[in-house]
């Protein structure tokens, strides 16, 4: 649906809040909407440079708007543009339009969603060699090592994937509140009082509640899962307006911004609602605080009544705790609830500390199997092998690896976009490259969580076979490139039903224990 | 001349696939033992892996010969505990394939290595079947195979090393598989030539040696799992491929692969159909072998042959041949016989007791073990159906990742990319498999009466829940990738 510019300011955001981001919304309007990145000036310079850009996605990742920013000051008569590829029904059409304009030098931005790019990249690269390039650098927008893809020509032509986009960005959120609460939902107000909006407004506009959103969101951003601009502003505009276009002057609790902030439909109210309400979020003092607080204002006596009478306004509390903390003077910062939240992975992720973390990774590793002997400073391969369709009565082991063969890599940007996009890897390789090509075991937060429950001694008996399996394979991967003698060893024996671990020394075709 | 229901049910077994697929115990390491020994023409006999393995509390160890004990250096105060509890934890190794017995007969050890090959009295011309597929291909699997089962330093063979590396070697029992006498199983539109060509897709993907070793367990599991479903799909539409040209189906026996992650819907219940479907075609598979077995006895001849004197045989206790020791279990027999003889509605007497012998072989009472019965047993066992054990009413097709990955391997070029879909057309062109990605899935069924209900919850759940639950094992796997706009770009190199 067209937002027409007739609108008020709060009538748009209201369109927005229900998700009227349609790509029909006009040039004044995608001006007033527009959050300036690192993006645009990367967006610059190539055109400046003469330099074609993909800017390659899901919907929503900002491709069409970057590239309507961008007409005023770089025009179509000099410029190309592909600002919607599926108007193509033919991509041998658009691939062939697109060679003529790249032979000729013609600089420009394309906005391609990912999948059909990598169609046209998959299926046309034997007849056109730019595709090839469009290829190696969609394989290589994220790398492990700097001179991973170093030698891919980005002189001509450059992508982006802006799937790898990190858009709750403390600088990116601050610039969305500021733009919203005090640009838009201001003005068109011709009531008596304060409306919602206003309410909610005036809350976003505060300092203190304003760096609280951004942490909260910057926290949320921890768990992964792609968002998008148009998340964002979809959160942030529904958590002004409720996507209520009517000014509400009498409204209670429910249209308050911070309950607002986990009623909404969308990515970003999903993921607040798995990971940042109760229990999710516990603290003894601020809980017990609120929930006494929660009593008193309830009357409260009945006690099988407090899940039906406590409870909804307790959660109100913590809701608006998250926000408020200064202005309800508990005597705690909302930050102390995130305590609990899952900063082991996110240390290891960020490489808090280098050596440490690759000796505490083998350590959990090695704990998988043999929790109560966990070395730091090797890693225990173990092999399980039957042909059957269940999982084996014995693991064995011969070999282990001293950590020197293993890094851990942390994923980034290729150099030649870093500057483009702000990047936050959702997980660390865990790379043995002694001999030739690297073999990685992928660390993301569901391994490492699963890690962090063995090394707590749950059963061998219980734990997922999924994440053994994973491992295992590593393990099989990296045994295949070691050397060992095939006449003596000290081979381990685990049986998987008992955890009992037999060891036992081979040597000149006698067994010793 | 009697009808020894067995040797009649195994003869139609072989004249239908090439092979007496008659085994209650086939496992796939008994394939694996064959198709390994095979290819190189050689086993051993590792008598002291075996005593070494028997239960301690069948054979303590201090009944172990002196050549064993020997080769145990420990605390002679408490050596024979000591082994007793090394015996128990190692023979599971050897063991986890569940194919070792307190007899050596039907026994196999898992193997990473030809020390552990022995010569297999199970699964002998099934596993001749398989390792006949790989012989066909232009690839080179055998000497890929060769060179991971020579290679001896993987911890299961260093392990066992002292007990199995002086044991005899001896040339195995080496023989080509002769194929079925219904017809050449080989022939152009067939599903073997596709399962050959999978073989030598396969191939491509195992490693080659590096630095003289190759140790690398998982290439010869990944052959075998192959194998397995190969020997699954084989079974499953060789029917279609002997019967009358006239009724054949052009498309291949439907394989609906169950992703929903539940048992209670549509693609379930059709998958379930699927798995009831094989079942069908393999007994109808034995019925026309029973009647090309029945006519080459000379049943056929209505002289000798005629209603009233299969009556008479029946009465006289003479038409079979029947190992009984009571009368009246003996009577019951033949009284169900006779029932069966009688109910049947077919016009020729030839087919009714075509019929009633099939009918009879498939009956419980009579004990034989039937191609259906080896087939789902076997699919549980190499992980093609769940669930496991004896619930077939239960059953659906829903393979474990390991058998999904040799699948996929089987398909794909190294380095081949190609959009999901493509997949999913390959899968069923060449194999019958079905996931839901493609247009022509429903007319595949349809052409084999097997319908996917409609759910009153979720709209198209083949096309939708069922695909999206393969997607996501292929994206797990590390084999594909998603992107926007529904695209998912499938390579063996994502990985």
């Amino acid at each position: 649906m067209a937002t027409e510019r007739t609108q008020t300011d709060k009538d748009f955001l209201a369109e927005l809040a229900r998700g009227g981001f349609a790509e029909s919304l006009s040039p004044h309007q995608r001006r007033q909407i527009h959050i300036e990145t690192n993006l645009d000036s990367f967006l610059r310079s190539a055109l400046d440079d003469g330099k074609q850009v993909v800017l390659t996605g899901n919907p929503g990742d900002g491709k069409t708007q970057h590239i309507l920013m961008l007409q005023d000051e770089y025009p179509e008569e000099d410029y190309f543009y592909l600002l919607d590829a599926s108007e193509y029904a033919d991509y041998g059409d658009l691939i062939d339009e697109w060679q003529h304009i790249f032979a000729n030098d013609t600089p420009g931005v394309l906005a391609i969603n990912d999948g059909p790019l990598y169609e046209m990249a998959t299926e046309y690269q034997e007849d056109y060699d730019f595709l090839k390039t469009v290829q190696e650098q969609l394989q290589n927008q994220i790398v492990y090592d700097a001179d991973d893809g170093d030698d891919i020509d980005f002189r001509d032509l450059v992508i982006v994937d802006l799937n790898n986009r990190d858009v709750l960005t403390p600088s990116v959120i601050t610039t969305a509140i500021r733009k919203f609460a005090s640009e838009f939902a201001t003005e068109g107000h011709n009531h008596s009082g304060r409306c919602h909006i206003q309410y909610n407004a005036e809350k976003l506009q505060n300092e203190t509640i304003q760096e609280n959103i951004v942490d909260f969101l910057t926290e949320l951003g921890h768990y992964g899962g792609h968002i998008t601009v148009r998340d964002l502003l979809n959160y942030l505009c529904y958590i002004l307006t409720a996507g209520l276009k009517e000014c509400q002057t009498s409204f209670g609790e429910e249209l308050k911004y911070y309950n607002l902030a986990f009623e909404g439909q969308g990515s970003i109210f999903d993921l607040a609602r798995e990971r940042f309400q109760s229990p999710q979020l516990v603290h003894p003092f601020v809980d017990s605080r609120l929930w006494a607080d929660a009593e008193q204002e309830t009357s409260f006596s009945d006690r099988d009544e407090a899940d039906t009478v406590v409870e909804p306004v307790f959660n109100q509390k913590k809701r608006r705790f998250l926000f408020e903390d200064a202005l309800m003077d508990i005597g705690y910062e909302s930050r102390s609830l995130y305590q609990n939240l899952e900063y082991d992975f996110i240390n290891h992720r960020n490489g808090m500390s280098r050596q440490g973390n690759k000796e505490q990774l083998i350590k959990l590793l090695n704990g998988y199997f043999r929790p109560n002997n966990a070395k730091r400073s090797e890693l225990q391969l173990w092999l399980s092998h039957s042909y059957r369709s269940k999982s084996s009565l014995a693991l064995l082991s011969r070999t282990a690896i001293p950590k020197t063969d293993f890094e851990i890599r942390r994923p980034k940007l290729h150099p030649e976009i870093s500057d483009a996009i702000a990047y936050t890897p959702s997980h660390t390789a865990f790379e043995y490259a002694r001999n030739g090509t690297p073999i990685r075991l992928r660390i993301d937060r569901a391994l490492y969580r699963s890690l962090g429950a063995f090394d707590a001694d749950i059963p061998y008996t219980l734990r997922s076979r999924d994440v053994e399996q994973q491992i295992l394979e590593f393990m099989e991967e990296v045994e295949y490139h070691e050397t060992y003698s095939e006449e003596t060893g000290t081979i381990s024996v685990k049986d998987t039903e008992t955890g009992r671990v037999e060891r036992v020394d081979i040597n000149d075709n006698i067994y010793r224990r | 001349m009697s009808l020894e229901l067995n040797s009649v049910n195994g003869d139609a077994s072989e004249w239908a696939f090439g092979f007496k697929a008659t085994s209650r115990s086939l496992k796939p390491v008994h394939v694996a033992q064959v198709v390994f020994g095979h290819s190189l023409g050689h086993v051993h006999s590792p008598d002291l892996l075996f005593e070494f393995a028997e239960k301690p509390s069948k054979t303590p160890s201090e009944e172990l010969s002196d050549e064993i004990k020997d080769k145990f250096e420990f605390d002679p105060r408490e050596k024979n505990e000591q082994l007793d509890q090394l015996r128990q934890t190692l023979r599971k190794i050897l063991a986890n394939d569940n194919a070792l017995y307190a007899s050596q007969r039907g026994s196999a050890p898992t193997c990473t290595s030809d020390w552990f090959l022995i010569n297999p009295t199970a699964g002998v011309t099934v596993g001749r079947f398989v390792h006949h597929l790989i012989k066909q291909t232009d690839s080179e699997l055998r000497e890929k195979l060769a060179d991971q089962l020579t290679d001896h330093h993987d911890s299961i063979s260093v392990l066992f090393r002292p007990l199995v590396k002086e044991a005899e070697k001896d040339t195995a029992t080496v023989k080509t598989w002769q194929g079925p006498d219904a017809d050449g199983a080989l022939k152009e539109g067939h599903i073997a030539p596709e399962l050959v060509d999978g073989f030598g897709t396969l191939s491509h993907h195992l490693k080659e040696p590096t630095s003289g070793a190759v140790n690398y367990p998982r290439d010869l599991r990944r052959v075998i799992k192959f194998g397995g479903f190969a020997l699954y799909a084989y079974m499953a539409n060789r029917h279609n491929e002997i019967r009358d040209e006239a009724n054949q189906r052009p498309l291949r026996a439907p394989l609906l692969l169950n992703y929903t992650g539940g048992d209670e819907n549509p693609v379930a219940n059709a998958s379930g159909e699927c798995y009831d479907n094989v079942g069908t075609e393999v007994q109808a598979a034995s019925r026309l072998g029973v009647e090309a077995i029945l006519d080459t006895r000379g049943y056929r001849d209505s002289t000798e042959y005629d209603e009233d004197s299969i009556f008479e045989k029946i009465e006289a206790q003479e038409l079979l041949d029947l190992n009984r020791n009571s009368d009246s279990k003996l009577q019951e027999d033949y009284d169900t016989f006779r029932y069966l003889f009688e109910g049947d509605p077919a016009d020729d007497v030839f087919d009714r007791l075509v019929n009633a012998v099939t009918d009879a072989i498939h009956q419980s009472r009579y004990k034989t073990y039937t191609p259906i019965d080896t087939i789902q047993t076997f699919g549980w066992r190499s992980g093609i159906v769940k669930p496991r054990g004896n619930r077939a009413n239960e059953r659906r097709l829903a393979p474990d990742p390991e058998i999904l990955e040799a699948i996929l391997l089987s398909v794909l070029d190294p380095g081949e990319q190609l959009p999901l879909q493509q997949l999913c057309d390959r899968l069923r062109e060449r194999y019958g498999i079905i996931v839901g990605g493609t247009d022509t899935d429903r007319a595949h069924l349809d052409q084999w009466d097997i319908s996917v209900g409609t759910s009153t919850h979720e709209s198209d759940p083949l096309s939708n829940r069922n695909y999206e639950g393969f997607k996501n094992a292929v994206i797990d796997l590390g084999f594909a990738q998603e992107y926007a706009d529904g695209v998912t770009i499938v390579s063996t190199t994502i990985q």
